[in-house]
């Protein structure tokens, strides 16, 4: 499977679970994108880093944007962050990082998965 | 095969170990996942457009037709068909714009802030206080007495379910801001959250007392002394009815028991500071209603400005209910039903805090130190024990035991306050008994004229207020309304002794012999937590703490003015005239000799020359005579600062007239220095500390010290986050008719005129409609309220005809 149809699958799959699923749709978005990567882990990496970076990030530079920065100020003074988008910043690498280990892992597992069929074939054929 | 699955049991445990330690409150870090998502998270907080917010289709009434429409400062027009209904959804918007303050409150009234919060000594301190004066227990006695009445129960059960209907809707992505950071859950709403809602506000206003100051203080002073420090009405004083009523009823006071009281050699037990934060004596408030022939229009007009700690969410919201019964506006309380402070079409109400001393200690005597019986005239008694849960996030709970014996609660034992006094003191409190303020406010706001008042206030006990009235025909009125104790002279003034029956509570006063005032010569009536009557009066009814200066400066004020207009009374609502000022600076000034000053304690001394006695928020000699003022008191009383032991110094009003005339007076010395100091000295020395004190202020901060940056008037987030709170620049003081002092002030600001063709009303509160920070409701008005102005408040609010002021509107159905 192509790393861009990997990216859709997250992204699609996010927005569909957000309605479901409490904040950790993230995780599950992703590690089920992962489950049909056929990337290197790097990439994998990469592609959920984006995905999440993104979806985040876009999401909340949104409300930051419509709602004038008037909670995201606040939010930012409390934790004391000296500049409002650096929490959407935060938010964002916050999003790439949870999509990103995630899609990795759901990849880890489902090469672990099949790594036992693969090398039954693998036999087979040296049969 | 085995090592795959430990491979992937791994990987998933990853995954999932990092969910969780997201989805964690880590001391006071939030859960960062959880809060930082935007789909779900604070970010959802934010309001992008307030319609969105509220469109809904609600089920849970009796009726068809039901809506709330919103004005352009949000506040809420309640449409509704009957009672159950109106109730159902004064709760249902309540909570939809202020739940997590409504909740918070009723946490903390009933002692379960370590719940929500988590370990903290302080917390667990204020929770064990709040459980040791039976605020649960006096809730659950309101709540016995107001579900036997069918008002008061279909009110307060239709409120609960609205309130539930809203709370049943949320999911995590909706729940108040507040709830994600401290990282829990709305509850269901009880009637026993509104009857501890009423409570809080009872601790508030009348829990404020010096029982055990004044003890200590007579036992180290003397009678003579003590008299002369601590005396129950100063000359000067200007009762709220002074002279204008006669008592023309056979009243029913009581003597003095034949005992020996107040026990100066059994109060030899060293009553140790309790070190607990007690009410502010800032909570007090003004009102005052002024008669047709002051006033230019010929119409009555009524005005009210409760004084409260200034916190955000505002204490007060503001709102206009109506139905086929009822047409009424004004501020309600968030988690309790009706209006509070408001006008209908005929009447309008208002209320201050009537400060009289309903809160009495009783020193008990245990058989044994197990503390089990207590003797009573003779014999002895088992007290009631009850083991109080006090639950700590993350921890076990802490278990506390109350003892109650006949009298009230054992507020102070050994286990509360360890160096205390090892009999325990017992409470005797008139909040603590059942009754049914509901229905008070359920009648004002329905009332029609002078009798539907007289009816409406009777039912009201605690915490007492002195509630203003004007009705349209012309009729101005104050009655001084609680359950107030008949008291023999001094009686409740120091600590009792509990183990005797001549010191209880024989009567109350009975509540046609209140003391009040109707359509008096002088055109109007007023009060501002003073004295309630003149010394004709026939009943015992003293105070420690009335208040000496905003009741003079309203009626100099009312007296000087005629043709009264709405905006000659926003004016004195705003007046910042310090009369405490104006009646002691010129004595202070006489002291100082300008030769001897260095160059700016001189030009000090120009600035105060040219002060006109104004706390308004530009001027400098406000803050120099403020800080002078309190260098003054500081130095006077220093005898009265123990670490110890519980005191309190004798109030300004007095501290004033001894250094007018007496200067000389033994306890102007100060005890730390070999020099006997007089009430000159004191003066001088003040002076310097004054100045010094400013101008390292000036210093730290780089700032010119006007009143308003010197003071500081800071308006507090409950849960105390900084980010969520606001400064502000405003004038007055304590003793002020403004009365906003650095965290305290009018929390709502009311003025009514009664026309013949329905009230024209104004209003303002240092907050906003929205309980939510990320709201632009949420602050909206504080600037308008710093300013001294006033949005309408429209009781013939229409949303067809007022289209262009309506923001939205919910429609609700059965």
């Amino acid at each position: 499977m192509k790393p861009i149809t990997t990216f859709f699958i997250l992204i699609a799959l996010s927005l569909i679970l957000s309605y479901i699923l409490p904040w950790w749709f993230l995780f599950v978005a992703s590690f089920t994108a992962g489950l049909f990567s056929s990337s290197k882990q790097l990439k994998n990496f990469l592609i959920g880093f984006v995905g999440g970076l993104l979806l985040w990030g876009s999401y909340s530079l949104y409300i930051y944007i419509y709602s004038e920065g008037k909670l995201t100020s606040k939010i930012a003074q409390l934790l004391t962050l000296p500049n409002p988008l650096l929490l959407v910043l935060i938010t964002s690498v916050l999003g790439g990082l949870i999509a990103g280990i995630s899609l990795v892992i759901g990849n880890l597992i489902i090469n672990t998965l099949l790594a036992h069929k693969k090398i039954s074939i693998d036999n087979k054929n040296t049969w | 095969m085995f090592l795959r699955i430990i491979k992937i049991i791994l990987l998933l445990s990853i995954n999932i170990g990092l969910i969780i330690v997201l989805n964690t409150k880590f001391g006071s870090i939030p859960p960062l996942g959880k809060l930082l998502d935007p789909f779900n998270g604070f970010w959802q907080n934010s309001e992008i457009k307030i319609a969105d917010k509220f469109q809904t289709q609600l089920k849970g009434l009796t009726s068809q037709d039901a809506k709330v429409s919103y004005d352009s400062t949000l506040i809420p027009h309640i449409y509704a068909e009957n009672d159950k209904d109106l109730y159902f959804l004064q709760g249902y918007v309540t909570a939809q714009m202020r739940l997590w303050q409504m909740e918070f409150q009723t946490h903390a009234a009933a002692g379960r802030l370590s719940e929500v919060i988590g370990k903290n000594k302080n917390v667990l301190k204020y929770d064990r206080f709040q459980r040791r004066k039976g605020l649960t227990w006096a809730a659950e006695n309101f709540l016995k007495k107001s579900l036997e009445n069918q008002i008061s129960k279909i009110q307060l059960n239709a409120f609960s379910k609205g309130v539930n209907a809203y709370i049943d809707k949320l999911s995590y992505k909706e729940y108040p801001l507040e709830y994600k950071l401290l990282d829990y859950k709305p509850e269901s709403w009880t009637p026993l959250k509104s009857a501890l809602l009423l409570k809080y506000m009872a601790d508030m206003l009348s829990i404020g007392e010096n029982d055990f100051e004044y003890t200590n203080a007579l036992k180290q002073l003397g009678r003579k002394d003590f008299d002369y420090l601590f005396p129950d009405m100063l000359d000067l004083q200007d009762p709220i009815v002074n002279g204008t009523t006669k008592w023309d009823f056979d009243s029913v006071t009581i003597k003095k028991p034949e005992i020996n009281y107040p026990l100066i050699e059994d109060s030899n037990t060293n009553l140790e500071n309790a070190s607990i934060e007690t009410p502010d004596p800032d909570n007090g408030s003004n009102n005052w209603a002024i008669g047709p022939s002051k006033t230019k229009s010929g119409n009555p007009i009524l005005c009210n400005d409760p004084h409260l700690g200034l916190n955000l969410p505002s204490i007060w919201f503001t709102i206009h209910l109506k139905s086929p019964e009822v047409n009424v506006m004004g501020a309600s309380i968030p988690g309790a039903p009706n209006v509070i402070v408001g006008f209908n079409d005929s009447i309008a109400w208002g209320v201050t805090n009537a400060k009289r001393d309903v809160v009495d200690w009783y020193k008990i005597t245990f058989k044994t130190g197990e503390k089990k019986e207590y003797l009573y005239d003779s014999t002895w008694h088992e007290v009631r024990e009850k083991i109080e849960e006090i639950k700590v996030r993350g921890q076990r709970p802490y278990y506390d035991t109350v003892n109650y014996t006949h009298w009230g609660p054992i507020v102070y034992d050994e286990s509360f306050t360890p160096n205390f006094d090892k009999n325990g003191y017992s409470m005797r409190w008139t909040a603590h008994d059942e009754s049914e303020e509901l229905l008070t406010f359920y009648y004002l706001n329905r009332a029609n004229n002078y009798s539907d008042y007289l009816e409406a206030i009777k039912y009201f006990s605690a915490p007492a207020q002195n509630i203003v009235f004007a009705s349209h025909n012309g009729n101005i009125a104050l009655w001084v309304q609680g359950k107030f104790p008949n008291k023999w002279e001094e009686q409740g003034k120091f600590v009792m002794d509990g183990s005797k029956s001549e010191y209880k509570w024989e009567k109350y006063i009975p509540q046609k012999h209140n003391v009040y005032t109707k359509n008096p010569e002088r055109g109007y009536v007023s009060s501002a937590n003073q004295h309630p009557v003149d010394s004709l009066y026939p009943y015992y009814n003293f105070d420690s703490h009335y208040e000496y200066y905003r009741n003079r400066r309203i009626n100099r004020v009312l007296d000087s003015l005629d043709n009264i207009t709405v905006q000659d009374m926003m004016r004195l609502q705003n007046d910042n005239f310090n009369l405490m000022a104006s009646e002691s600076l010129p004595a202070f000034m006489e002291k100082i000799n300008p030769d001897s000053l260095n160059s700016i304690q001189k030009s000090v001394f120009i600035e105060l020359k040219k002060w006109n006695y104004f706390n308004d928020a530009n001027e400098i000699g406000a803050s120099y005579f403020e800080e002078w003022f309190n260098q003054v008191y500081k130095l006077t009383w220093d005898e009265f600062r123990s670490d110890t032991l519980s005191l309190k110094a004798p109030n300004k009003t007095n501290t004033i007239k001894l250094i007018i005339e007496n200067p000389t007076y033994k306890l102007f010395d100060i005890s730390d220095t070999p020099k006997k100091e007089t009430a000159d000295d004191i003066i001088k020395i003040a002076y310097q500390n004054a100045v010094e004190k400013v101008e390292e202020w000036k210093k730290e901060t780089l700032k010119k010290p006007t009143w308003a940056l010197y003071k500081a008037t800071y308006l507090q987030h409950l849960s105390r986050i900084s980010a969520f709170s606001k400064e502000v620049k405003i004038g007055g003081n304590r003793g002020i008719v403004n009365a906003t002092s650095k965290r305290h002030g009018a929390s709502w600001r009311m003025v009514v005129e009664l026309t013949p063709n329905g009230p024209e009303a104004w209003g303002i509160y240092p907050g906003g409609q929205m309980g939510s920070p990320g709201s632009k409701y949420y602050d909206n008005m504080i600037e308008n309220w710093v300013k001294g102005n006033y949005i309408p408040l429209n009781l013939s609010f229409n949303p067809r005809e007022n289209i262009n002021e309506t923001i939205t509107t919910q429609y609700f159905k059965k």
